[in-house]
């Protein structure tokens, strides 16, 4: 059984579990928004993401996981 | 005494009411049998009124261990044979069978409903063996006039296609309830080792679902940057705030863009758009509407306030509140009601302006209920001194009452168009030009009133400033306790009697905490393991459409069997593919379980450190109970606060509003609960000192 590489719950696809999917779905669509909104680079978007108040829990743990990626 | 006619109520009090109504001298005499009251009133014969506890008949299974599953057979038992806590309903049944063999006329008298018609079937069957020839009395207040017309004009017989509905909820519930119950918990067990109640239900699961499935697009949520234009103007000396035509921007570029066109500029009125409406009465309150009013106006959760109306409707304040009603037919005699209330100095301007009106029409809503009205006042007064809290809901209830005959409100709306530099700004005003129902109703509506000056097309207007506000969007709301029943409510799941236990039972069961529903691990995995293994027991769909059933059964267009039947065939499969499953079902639990145990702990954010959460804990020298940061392990925080050492303490989940810190609420035997600050130095607390103090130096002075 694959595991979620953030919770290590059992997983939908390589790498996440369905909510960490559905989270990393929503931060991929809404990337689009803040590029119109604010002409925002990944990793600045990535960082707003992390700081913001708004952000779901799981949003915010797979987009913590991409910003260590990125560094 | 010879032979008489034996009324069975509902409660007590009901019974208390009724013999009061019948009795020649409104004095029945109370006697008392081990305990159990009943009421004897003379009237044109002998009659004794006695009341049934809730139910005291209940389904119960047949033969079977206590983990035993599946299980199928059941029959209808005592309910001290079955609860534990249920004892004291024995000498009830006895006290009613000893009553009905005098007895030469029976007569049901429960609320009429589904619960009603059963918890009077039950008795007068079980108890008395007398179901087939027992009349019924229908009634919606429990007021003199109404019970003597109910008790002279009885129903010749029971209403059994109400019965045959209402054993058929239960049966159905009971089946579902007592069979996924014991598969989770035995699933639990197996893989654990150890035993805990995990429950869920025909109506349970679906609603615990819709707070998960909120739960999850909450923590999946990735909120978007947008901006709000506004722009502060000056009209005749006074300053104004006018929003920008485009009430969101999702460009940054684009908002810096229009406040630099318009910083420093001077304003043009280029339109006034002035728009007159008129605004309907309210409808009449059926149970739903009353708890949502309740609960935004008061704060009353939806048990709550079901709870004090019932206590109105026992004290012949109000009519019955279990209605899904909002119509109010003129024989509930509008005239006599508002008369009654005019007696009362609150009320006796209001009333008597609708009195002197020639025709009462009162405003009604769609909703249907073949057995009771809406909810109205009976235009008693209250014997007994209110409660606070019941002298709320009566205010609201009489005062809703009233605003259904009332005229429709007329209100204005005004525009400015304010042309800034050719982009447009608006500023919006509005007023309440005639009160009309809103008179009878105003401590409980709410209308902010903007008035705008008396301004002129091709007015020149000063910019004093020009503003761009950074937003969010948010993630959808939490579900409170009342958007919850509503939710249910619109999805057709549960009745108007059941709703809001259940939804005091996913509390009860842990499987969600705080007002702004919150669901626990052990909810999210309960959800899930159904979820996954048992679709069909947390869908919408299955539920609706067994409701739908059971509502065929009261219209006498289904068997209550073949119902039974088809639920006991969907059930069996479901119970299969449980039980081939159990391992890992059980797993998924029991880490469910683990990890809610700690989360149950929690109070909140730790205010002094900001990343470590207060916790409940206990000293392992002194065994008090007090609250630490988790941080203190770490080393890098020693916040910590004493807790009262008896009684229950829970998280409330909100802040104190003066420092912010973490609240609890106590629960302690024989006081009224109380929500306590954490911070040992909250100002709140130090006022209270004073304030103490200063009421003791006065005591000791005088």
């Amino acid at each position: 059984m694959l595991k979620c590489k953030i919770c290590g719950k059992e997983a939908v696809n390589k790498d996440h579990c369905a909510l960490h999917d559905k989270a990393h779905q929503n931060l991929m669509e809404q990337f689009e928004t803040w590029i119109k909104a604010l002409d925002i680079s990944w990793k600045d978007y990535l960082n707003e993401i992390v700081k913001n108040p708004f952000t779901g829990t799981k949003a915010k743990e797979v987009a913590e996981t991409l910003l260590s990626k990125e560094q | 005494m010879g032979k008489y006619t034996l009324i069975v109520a509902e409660k007590p009090t009901a019974a208390e009411r009724i013999a009061k109504a019948l009795d020649k001298k409104s004095k029945p005499k109370v006697h008392k049998e081990k305990g159990v009251p009943y009421f004897v009133a003379e009237r044109d014969k002998t009659i004794v009124v006695v009341s049934a506890l809730g139910h005291l008949y209940t389904v119960a299974k047949g033969k079977g261990g206590r983990s035993h599953y599946p299980i199928f057979k059941f029959e209808w038992a005592p309910r001290y044979l079955v609860e534990k806590g249920a004892q004291r309903t024995k000498v009830w049944i006895e006290t009613i069978s000893n009553l009905a063999l005098n007895a030469d006329v029976f007569i049901d008298a429960c609320d009429y409903d589904i619960e009603g018609s059963l918890i009077g079937y039950s008795i007068l069957n079980y108890a008395c063996g007398k179901a087939d020839v027992a009349k019924r009395m229908k009634y919606s207040t429990l007021t003199k006039t109404e019970l003597e017309q109910a008790y002279n004009h009885p129903l010749p017989a029971l209403d059994f296609s109400l019965i045959e509905a209402g054993k058929a909820r239960h049966e159905v519930d009971w089946l579902y309830g007592i069979n996924l119950s014991r598969a989770l918990t035995s699933a639990f067990k197996r893989a654990s080792g150890r035993y805990a109640t995990l429950s869920t239900g025909r109506v349970q699961g679906p609603a615990l679902r819709f707070l998960v499935l909120r739960e999850d697009s909450i923590a999946c949520f990735v909120p978007t940057p947008y901006w709000i234009v506004k722009a502060q103007v000056e009209v005749q000396g006074k300053l104004y705030e006018a929003g920008y035509e485009k009430k969101t921007i999702e460009n940054k570029a684009e908002a810096d863009e229009i406040v630099g066109a318009c910083k420093g500029r001077t304003g043009e009125i280029a339109r006034i758009e002035e728009k007159t409406f008129r605004q309907n009465p309210p409808v009449p309150f059926d149970l739903g509407t009353l708890q949502n009013e309740a609960y935004r106006l008061f704060g009353y959760n939806p048990r709550r306030t079901t709870n004090l109306a019932e206590r109105l409707y026992l004290g012949a304040l109000i009519s019955y509140p279990r209605t899904s009603s909002q119509k109010l037919p003129p024989t509930i005699n509008y005239k006599s009601i508002l008369t009654g209330l005019h007696r009362k100095s609150t009320y006796s301007k209001l009333a008597s302006e609708l009195l002197r009106l020639e025709r009462l029409r009162p405003k009604e809503g769609k909703k249907e209920d073949s057995a009771h009205p809406a909810v109205y006042p009976t235009g008693n007064l209250p014997e007994r001194r209110l409660a606070v809290s019941e002298r709320k809901l009566w205010d609201l209830i009489v005062r809703r009452f009233m605003a259904v005959f009332g005229e429709p409100a007329t209100k204005q709306s005004v525009k400015v168009e304010i042309d800034l530099n050719d982009y447009r700004f608006f500023l919006s005003g509005r007023k309440v030009l005639k009160e009309g129902w809103i008179r009878f109703y105003k401590p409980y509506v709410r209308f902010d009133e903007v008035l705008l000056p008396d301004v002129e097309e091709d007015e020149k207007v000063k910019v004093k400033n020009v503003i761009c506000e950074d937003k969010f969007t948010k993630p959808p709301p939490r579900y409170n306790p009342n958007s919850l029943l509503k939710k249910m409510e619109t999805e057709g799941i549960g009745t108007k009697a059941t709703r809001a236990d259940i939804i005091q039972t996913l509390y009860n069961r842990k499987y969600i905490t705080q007002e702004s529903i919150r669901v626990t691990e052990l909810g999210k995995g309960v959800t899930e393991t159904l979820q996954k293994h048992a679709p069909t027991i947390v869908s919408v769909k299955l539920t609706r459409e067994l409701e739908e059933k059971m509502q065929r059964i009261q219209d006498n267009e289904e068997k209550r069997e073949n119902v039974l039947a088809e639920a006991i065939n969907r059930l069996k499969l479901v119970l299969e593919e449980l039980e081939s499953r159990e391992e890992t079902i059980g797993q998924v639990l029991s880490e469910a379980v683990r990890q809610s145990k700690p989360q149950e702990r929690i109070v909140g954010d730790c205010p002094t450190c900001e990343t470590g959460k207060l916790v409940i804990l206990r000293s392992r020298k002194t065994g008090k109970r007090f609250v630490g940061c988790t941080n203190y392990f770490k080393g890098s925080c020693k916040t910590s606060s004493p807790l009262p050492q008896r009684g229950t303490v829970k998280p409330t989940g909100r802040t104190c509003s003066v420092c912010d810190w973490p609240t609890v609420i106590v629960f302690m035997r024989g006081r009224r609960s109380w929500r306590l600050c954490l911070n040992p130095v909250c100002p709140r607390k130090e006022e209270r000192k004073k304030r103490v103090e200063m009421q003791n130096l006065r005591q000791r002075s005088r």
